[in-house]
């Protein structure tokens, strides 16, 4: 009897493991499946994602205002957050306008005016120059990678956005649909290699940004950047005069720091050997 | 009986409740799923309520403190607003005893023509370190901007406090470098084994090949520089050149702690003393921009240009990401 006992309690038990190893590897499959197809909600966050990044790079003109705020961790390890608004007028191919103020109350105007790429600073009534030799997307390239200006959310004025973000996005989430906006509007979430983020696209024919939200992940203190678009606008009325600039009195030139780098950089290459050659 | 009965009952129980609780929770966890909408959250000014989420969304406020006086720096890896960011392997440069708007100071005693010595850029030497994203070693670099803009002979400890990438980028342009290098010094081992029979002619022949080496030198410093200005080795984004990818990582729209080498030839002096021909060691490195000049700087025009000449050196002025900024330049 007592052996019958055991026996049953031995066959229970591995009956109840081999339960186990099957309930594992059938959620090792399932979990293995679910990396490989990506999930109904990923599915419609990527749709949401490039259906606003298809609407706006498609327009030939549009105008938008940015509240915009960033966290700077300090020394102290506090984070402390400016903002800035940007007023953002895009003509395409090669016309582009960004007024700034930032928290502190300076004022800057970036302008491609389709033969120089300007920025005035009113705070020091200083404005440099460089030719623009190309459309807005070669520009702001250049603009922000070798004159290495400051151009926050720069693919979203290119009209290659669309191939912009598809080449950063790693993974992408929906989040939930909210109301908050005043009309339906769909939150993401992604990760780049390096960034996460989230996005507020409102629903239907207009998928337009309401806000944008990226986490430095890698940075110490994870910092935010945040902005809230407001005043989207698709057809603008742009004066003639909206994409030119006019030097205030007593404004003074100069040109932009990296290409004068360049500049010296070379000048010293090619010196350098006559100073260090054979003795 | 009774009582081994019980006791076999208790062990069974005991191991099925093992069980289910070992094959339960995995799966309950591989299902996962769903947002959560715990933690975080309330604006609190006391503290988070934590965290949560399948997707990492954090719906949290955080917390912060009360005070809100300037004199902070503005400058972070968040800053740039970039889809994409270098990975920062450092801490943030926190060298300013007292935290501004502009970057971080290394430099002290420096002083812009015409303003006065409160000028809070007065202090700065990097005006563009980005404190959230700058390494280590760009701090490190960016802590010698006289040596390097000065010095086309430079040394390998000046070079050493180059950014890890940018080394790359020399160390790329190097192989370039050291090419006419090797090949100058067969020409002079050679040009010894010559000298045997003809002093005279293998003496000719070195001085016609140091400074065919001098003028090819010239050209591949150039080029080198040329090269690595528009695509730095190392990381790819660096500069120009049509390489598109990470254009807009943070490090890129990140200031002017260039500090790029731009070619070193790195060779040996000859030891043999019948030789002349010294292979020199020259490390070429990109100017630096300075947020301020280091000293109470001459005003130079020469064809209409404006220099600003400071412990023998001539410097421009240029905009750069943060703001007005001072680059050496070769003498008009």
């Amino acid at each position: 009897m007592k052996n019958r006992m055991t026996t049953g309690v031995s066959v229970v038990v591995c009956a109840l493991l081999a339960l186990q190893v099957g309930v594992s590897v059938a959620a090792d499959q399932a979990a293995a499946v679910a990396a490989a197809a990506p999930s109904e909600e990923s599915v419609r966050a990527r749709q949401v994602l490039d259906a606003m990044a298809q609407y706006l790079s498609s327009a030939d003109e549009f105008s938008v205002e940015l509240l915009a705020g960033y966290e700077v961790v300090q020394e102290s390890g506090q984070k402390i957050e400016f903002g800035e608004r940007r007023d953002v007028s895009v003509s395409r191919p090669d016309k582009l306008k960004i007024e700034t103020v930032r928290s502190d109350g300076s004022e800057n105007l970036t302008l491609f005016d389709s033969k120089q790429i300007t920025l005035y600073d009113a705070d020091t009534n200083v404005y440099a120059t460089a030719p623009q030799t190309a459309g807005i997307d070669e520009s702001v390239i250049r603009f922000v990678r070798d004159l290495r200006m400051r151009l926050p959310l720069a693919p979203l004025v290119m009209k290659t956005l669309p191939a912009e973000l598809a080449r950063r996005v790693q993974s992408i989430d929906y989040v939930e649909t909210t109301g908050l906006y005043g009309e339906p509007t769909h939150h993401i979430a992604g990760r780049t290699a390096t960034v996460d983020f989230e996005m507020w696209i409102t629903d239907g024919k207009k998928p337009l940004l309401r806000r944008v939200a990226l986490t430095y992940r890698e940075a110490e203190g994870h910092p935010r950047f945040w902005a809230d678009f407001s005043d989207w606008d698709l057809d603008p009325d742009f004066r003639k005069s909206a994409f030119s600039f006019a030097p205030p009195s007593g404004a003074k030139s100069m040109p932009f720091a990296m290409e004068l780098i360049r500049l010296a950089g070379a000048a010293a290459a090619a010196k350098a050997p006559a100073a260090g050659e054979a003795r | 009986m009774n009582r081994a009965r019980m006791r076999t009952f208790s062990l069974s129980l005991a191991i099925l409740f093992t069980l289910a609780t070992v094959v339960v929770i995995p799966v309950a966890q591989a299902r996962g799923g769903g947002g959560s909408r715990g933690g975080g959250g309330g604006g609190s000014f006391g503290g988070s309520r934590g965290g949560g989420g399948s997707i990492g969304a954090s719906r949290g406020g955080g917390s912060m403190g009360s005070r809100s006086s300037g004199g902070f720096s503005r400058q972070g890896a968040a800053s740039g607003g970039s889809f994409s960011s270098r990975p920062s392997a450092a801490a943030p440069s926190r060298g300013a005893a007292a935290p501004s708007r502009q970057a971080p100071s290394a430099a002290q005693g420096a002083s812009r023509p015409g303003t006065s010595a409160a000028s809070p850029r007065q202090a700065g030497v990097q005006p563009a370190s980005r404190q959230g994203t700058a390494t280590g070693t760009k701090a490190g670099a960016a802590a010698q901007p006289s040596t390097r803009q000065g010095t086309a002979t430079g040394t390998k400890a000046g070079a050493a406090t180059q950014p890890a990438s940018r080394q790359g980028t020399a160390a790329g342009a190097n192989q370039g470098q050291r090419q006419p290098s090797n090949e100058n010094v067969e020409s002079r081992q050679e040009g010894r084994t010559e000298r045997q029979g003809n002093r005279q002619e293998g003496m000719t022949d070195r001085t016609k090949e140091r400074q065919e080496g001098a003028s090819d030198r010239a050209e591949g410093r150039q080029d080198a520089y040329e090269d690595s200005y528009h695509h730095d080795g190392d990381n790819n984004y660096y500069y120009g050149g049509g390489y598109h990818d990470d254009w807009d990582g943070d490090d890129v729209a990140v200031g002017l702690a260039v500090g790029l080498v731009i070619g070193t030839a790195v060779g040996a002096a000859a030891a043999q003393p019948e030789s002349t021909t010294v292979i020199n060691n020259t490390t070429v490195v990109a100017p630096v921009a300075v947020a301020a000049l280091p000293c109470a700087a001459e005003v130079v025009n020469v064809s209409g240009a404006t220099y600003y000449l400071c412990n023998g050196t001539y410097y421009q002025e240029a905009y750069g990401p943060d703001g007005v900024t001072y680059v050496p330049v070769p003498a008009p």
